[in-house]
């Protein structure tokens, strides 16, 4: 029976299943777990049946992954003939491992745990990983290993039962290596996760017109010439590519900007032109530009002479008079907008695909693509770390899967004998990467695109805030519910607050209540400090703004932070003096809040002690539109701000806290931890002054703070807000504060009705 | 860990499918590979190498199949 090949999940990749759809299983009187064999004019495979995926229910398709449509000879959408094989269970079966491969003791057992169920026959080349995944070997390929004789012969599948040899002869000699007459890269469509659309678009402009040019024909329309893949670093353009090439097996032509830029004249174009020569010569064929921007930069923009000459060549090149032929060209860059316009148009890059920083399905099928040959314990939960890996992209999951991996190795570095040459096998049986090995790792990568602006979380929690009971309350509800209960929020038709202005006099904690949010808000966070986006050229301090907000849309949910926000968000109308870079940074911030583009799961706060500067278009509700008091602690707030910083000290019996508080009024956060750092000051002051050097150490244990040292630090701190400071943040509250802060919600819904 | 560490359906390495007829709950474990499978009171119980992953099924006629490492149940509805 025919059925037409499609590509098989990420999930069940890499271990010899065919997905049959229910109807053609039934028709071929198959079941789950038989063993078929599927062959078409190049070649043949077994495999073992999967039941089929819902959404393929009687069309006729049979899902393989890449390895086995290699062996089959065949490309996705191709038809294959699918039997019910006779395979019997082998007896002992011999293998030859490659020259290269230094391994001692029985690698017999470990090769049967790898093969296990697979079916082979003789002279078959098998790919296995011994164990760790990526690490097996540096370029991610496995070990490829030859099946030299099976008893009996014919197909057979490899049980546990199976006796193993290991042929004394290496791979190479026994048959040579059939020699590989074009550079395909062996990457099939099952090793890319989480980019199914983008993929589908890029088949469809590539594929169709190779396999079946006259569809285009009939139709009367040239095919597609190319495609130009754009978006973030690492998020799997050129594998992509790569992929489309190995898949459809087309002759594949790398170029890359620098390589073909000569010092002689005309040279560059010349290379250039040889290139897509080659490519027509052996069409069909794939011409992959990375890094498009490198060769094709605007020409208005350019200084060079050169670079005008190649950007002409390659677009005549790509839509000249001279026929293309079947010559595909897909381009790859992550500054689209920096590539000559005329590269952008119909005829040369027909389709611009945008690829994306993956969500969280697609973190979860690239961990797995990266995890596949990786043996894992059973408490590692991928759903975990697809979750919590918010703006990695896939070079970033990678390397968390790598590092996770190298973890695992250091673990048993000190069994490793580095001087012997092979590593004993019972080692390499042993190794498994565990759920701690993966969340050291996580600790150490940071998502690539938020690099520049990455903040390391620092780890204060909510705990580390003491009083501010409202203020948290508050922030919680506008920060982490929406990302926690977005279910709620869209039963109750809500958008999410856009920002939340913390205002408050110096030292009352509105950077550390910020801080407590970036730990606990569990999403990514990005910290500015006011004067740090303003440049000294015309357009660059506007052109901060949008950057850290074209970063955080792309990484989010993300909480974006401006310390000290009244330094660049002043009131617009006021100060000329700066020729009006203050004003066109407000207006940018404007618009990147409540602009034409949306602004989803980023959420700004802002801190400042001045609101009363701060432009008043910000304030304004779907912008900062809570605004949010951090008042001078009252008693009971002192009293939990001193347990938060006598927390650890080693307090005498007779502090009385309590009593502090009451004594301290007037005093901010910053002044009791200055309080509480004095005390403890003057008694360490006292203790070296009093004890002998050489007792120090011993009788350290013994020293107390006492009320009477934090009675002298009291008097020695004076509080830093005084009356007049305190009336005048009252003034400020009244002004601005009680409209969104209601306190009687009665009356603000008489208002509204 | 012990040997006989109990999973919930979450964590199972186990794929379900839905068709129009049926539920199909499937998991590979390898050709050659120790396992046995029960079905009982709307439980399926599957044991492999010392582990046992169970799932609750939804009501219908269950059917379990195990061939070449391939184990699972189909439940009708």
């Amino acid at each position: 029976m025919k059925l037409t090949v499609k590509f098989l999940k990420q999930k069940d990749a890499g271990r010899g299943l065919a997905a049959i759809d229910r109807e053609a299983m039934s028709e071929l009187d198959l079941e789950n777990g038989d063993y078929i064999v599927i062959s078409a004019d190049d070649g043949r495979a077994v495999a073992r049946v999967w039941p089929g995926y819902p959404e393929d229910q009687g069309q006729e398709i049979i899902r393989i992954d890449g390895r086995l449509r290699q062996e089959v000879g065949v490309g996705i959408d191709d038809s294959v003939t699918v039997e019910k094989a006779d395979v019997k269970p082998a007896k002992s079966i011999t293998v030859a491992l490659p020259q290269t491969l230094r391994i001692q003791g029985d690698v017999g057992s470990l090769i049967r745990d790898q093969l296990s169920g697979h079916a082979v026959t003789t002279g078959q080349t098998v790919p296995i990983s011994f164990g760790l995944g990526p690490l097996s070997s540096m370029s991610g390929q496995s070990i490829p290993l030859k099946i030299a004789d099976t008893s009996p012969s014919g197909t057979v599948v490899i049980t546990d039962s199976t006796e193993m040899h290991v042929s004394e002869k290496p791979a190479e000699q026994i048959v040579s290596e059939e020699p590989s007459d074009r550079e395909t890269p062996n990457v099939t469509y099952e090793d890319i996760g989480g980019l199914d659309e983008e993929l589908e678009q890029v088949r469809e402009m590539i594929e169709l017109p190779m396999r079946h040019p006259e569809l285009f024909r009939q139709l009367g329309i040239d095919p597609p010439k190319g495609v130009l893949l754009h978006g973030p670093p690492g998020t799997g353009k050129t594998l992509m590519a790569k992929a489309v090439a190995s898949e459809i097996d087309a002759y594949f032509t790398n170029i890359s900007g620098p390589e073909i830029m000569s010092k002689f004249y005309g040279e560059s174009e010349e290379q250039l032109r040889e290139i897509f020569e080659e490519a027509s010569d052996n069409a069909p064929a794939i011409v992959f530009i990375d890094e498009l921007d490198a060769i094709a930069p605007k020409r208005g923009e350019t200084t060079g002479d050169v670079e005008r000459r190649v950007v002409a060549q390659l677009l005549s090149l790509m839509d000249g008079l001279e026929e293309r032929g079947q010559v595909t060209v897909i381009g790859a860059t992550n500054r689209v907008d920096a590539l000559d316009p005329a590269l952008r148009r119909g005829g040369r890059f027909d389709r611009e695909i945008e690829v994306g920083v993956p969500d969280q399905e697609g973190r979860k099928e690239i961990l797995q693509v990266h995890t596949r040959g990786m043996p894992l314990t059973d408490d590692v939960d991928l759903d975990v770390y697809a979750e919590n890996t918010h703006g990695f992209v896939g070079a970033d999951l990678e390397s968390l899967a790598k590092e996770g991996a190298m973890t695992a190795l250091r673990r048993i570095r000190p069994q490793l004998d580095l001087e012997s040459d092979e590593i004993d096998s019972e080692v390499l049986e042993d190794l498994r990467v565990t759920d701690d090995d993966f969340r050291d790792a996580l600790k150490g990568i940071e998502p690539s695109a938020l690099r520049e602006v990455f903040v390391e979380v620092p780890d204060v929690t909510w705990n580390s805030v003491g009083g501010l009971e409202n203020t948290k309350d508050r922030l919680r509800e506008t920060i982490q519910w929406p990302i926690d209960y977005p279910e709620v929020f869209r039963t109750m038709d809500m958008a999410s607050a856009k920002g939340v202005l913390l205002y408050g006099p110096p030292g009352t904690g509105k950077t550390l209540l910020a801080k407590a949010i970036a730990n606990e808000a569990n999403s990514n966070f990005i910290s500015i400090k006011g004067p740090e986006l303003l440049n000294k050229y015309v357009g660059e301090s506007e052109k901060g703004v949008r950057d850290v907000f074209s970063k955080a849309r792309e990484n989010a949910p993300t909480v974006v932070f401006f310390d000290e926000i009244d330094s660049i968000a002043g009131e617009r109308g006021q100060r000329m003096s700066d020729s009006g870079v203050g004003e066109r940074v407000v207006s940018q911030l404007l618009t990147e809040l409540d602009g034409v583009e949306e602004l989803d799961d980023v959420v700004v706060i802002a801190a400042t002690n001045r609101p009363d500067l701060i432009d008043s278009a910000l304030l304004r509700p779907g912008r900062l539109d809570r605004h949010v008091h951090v008042p001078v602690p009252d008693e009971e707030a002192r009293q939990a701000i001193f347990e938060v910083h006598t927390r650890d000290k080693p307090l005498a019996d007779a502090v009385d806290l309590e009593r502090l508080a009451r004594m301290s009024d007037g005093y901010v956060g910053a002044d009791i931890e200055a309080v509480c750092r004095e005390a403890a000051m003057i008694a360490t002051r006292e203790f070296i002054d009093h004890v002998d050097a050489e007792e120090i150490e011993t009788s350290v244990g013994n020293v107390r703070i006492t009320m009477d040292h934090f009675e002298q630090a009291l008097e020695e701190t004076s509080p830093s807000v005084t009356d007049e400071v305190r009336e005048q943040y009252d003034e400020i509250e009244d002004q601005f504060g009680r409209a969104s802060e209601p306190t009687d919600r009665e009356q603000i819904s008489r208002t509204f009705q | 860990m012990n040997d006989q560490q109990r999973f919930t359906s979450e964590g199972a390495p186990v794929s379900k499918y839905e068709y129009d007829d049926a539920i199909v709950f499937v998991m590979d474990v390898g050709a050659g590979t120790d396992v046995s499978i029960d079905v009982a009171d709307g439980t399926a119980m599957f044991a492999v190498e010392g582990k046992q992953y169970d799932i609750d099924l939804p009501t219908g006629d269950a059917q379990a199949f195990m061939k070449n490492g391939i184990v699972g149940v189909e439940v009708e509805r």
